[in-house]
């Protein structure tokens, strides 16, 4: 999902319980992204779109995907370790993000386990706004070879 | 509140991955203006083209599919008042582009709980997909609750 960094394997030895292992900063996200979104992803809820709309729900314009956030804490995670090795990923969602908003995700490892032959890593992961408000939290698991 | 007759009900779908629907994706999310930037595949599936989805691209067959909206509205909950509240993958195996993929959504719960103000419902659906080789690539759920309008 982004560049070919993600497709070099971490070693699992020398990862600890601490590191922080995943940390994406975003461009600010831009109405024209929402518009983007709404189109490849096929979410054409109108609160991502249409300021009126958005403002008869009771915000103050239009609000991003919370699929859009889940999307870059995703790639943040595959900027780190191949898309094979992603396991599973659970976030809820706190907070909306608005156009301008600067969204950072930081995933900090909490566990790491050896099972067999395969050396499994959980993290938990945050998407904040520039003021660092929590917009997404969660965990998630990556699974990398033991040698 | 939602149709709590509709517990258990599963929406099938059928879906072609496009490798051009994968660059669109993987370019909105980039928030980048440049060209489709798309990772390479492993070549493990022999059918495989070398185009690999990103991890949340399902959600791309279950929106243009219509299988969510069209739960919605068997639900009787209006799309402006939800919102999501949490999502879950787990990711079994790859997709690539032209893989064909089975997708059953479920709607797995309805619950109520309170809230600040007032009691809100929480709808969970939990969708399974499978590829053309049978194999279960991705098992998601997501959790979305009727907010009520201020």
């Amino acid at each position: 999902m982004t560049e070919t960094k993600g497709n070099i394997l971490p070693d699992f030895h020398s990862i600890a319980v601490g590191d922080e292992v995943v940390r994406l900063i975003k461009p600010p996200v831009t109405k024209v992204q929402l518009v983007r979104y709404a189109g490849a992803s096929g979410d054409f809820n109108p609160l991502h779109t249409d300021d009126v709309i958005a403002r008869q729900s009771g915000f103050d314009g239009v609000v991003a995907h919370g699929m859009l956030i889940m999307a870059f804490m995703a790639e943040a995670v595959t900027a780190w370790v191949p898309g094979k090795s992603f396991k599973a990923v659970k976030v809820r969602f706190k907070g909306v993000t608005r156009p301008g908003d600067v969204i950072t995700v930081i995933g900090t490892v909490i566990e790491k386990q050896a099972t067999g032959v395969e050396g499994v890593v959980e993290c938990t992961i945050e998407a904040t706004g520039q003021d660092g408000d929590i917009k997404a939290a969660g965990t998630f698991e990556v699974v990398l070879p033991l040698d | 509140m939602a149709d709590k007759s509709k517990l258990g009900d599963t929406y099938e779908f059928d879906w072609m991955v496009e490798q051009g629907k994968i660059a669109e994706f993987v370019d909105a999310v980039s928030g980048h203006a440049s060209p489709a930037s798309v990772k390479r595949g492993s070549g493990e599936s022999p059918a495989c083209s070398d185009t690999v989805a990103p991890p949340t691209f399902t959600t791309v067959p279950i929106m243009w599919s219509g299988v969510l909206f069209q739960a919605f509205e068997d639900l009787a909950i209006p799309l402006s008042s939800i919102m999501h509240a949490e999502q879950s993958y787990e990711f079994l195996g790859e997709i690539h582009a032209r893989d064909l993929l089975h997708g059953a959504m479920e709607i797995k719960s309805i619950t109520e709980r309170e809230g600040r103000s007032g009691p809100m419902e929480f709808v969970l659906f939990e969708t399974v997909f499978t590829n053309q080789h049978g194999r279960t690539v991705v098992r998601e759920q997501m959790l979305i609750v009727e907010r009520k309008k201020p």
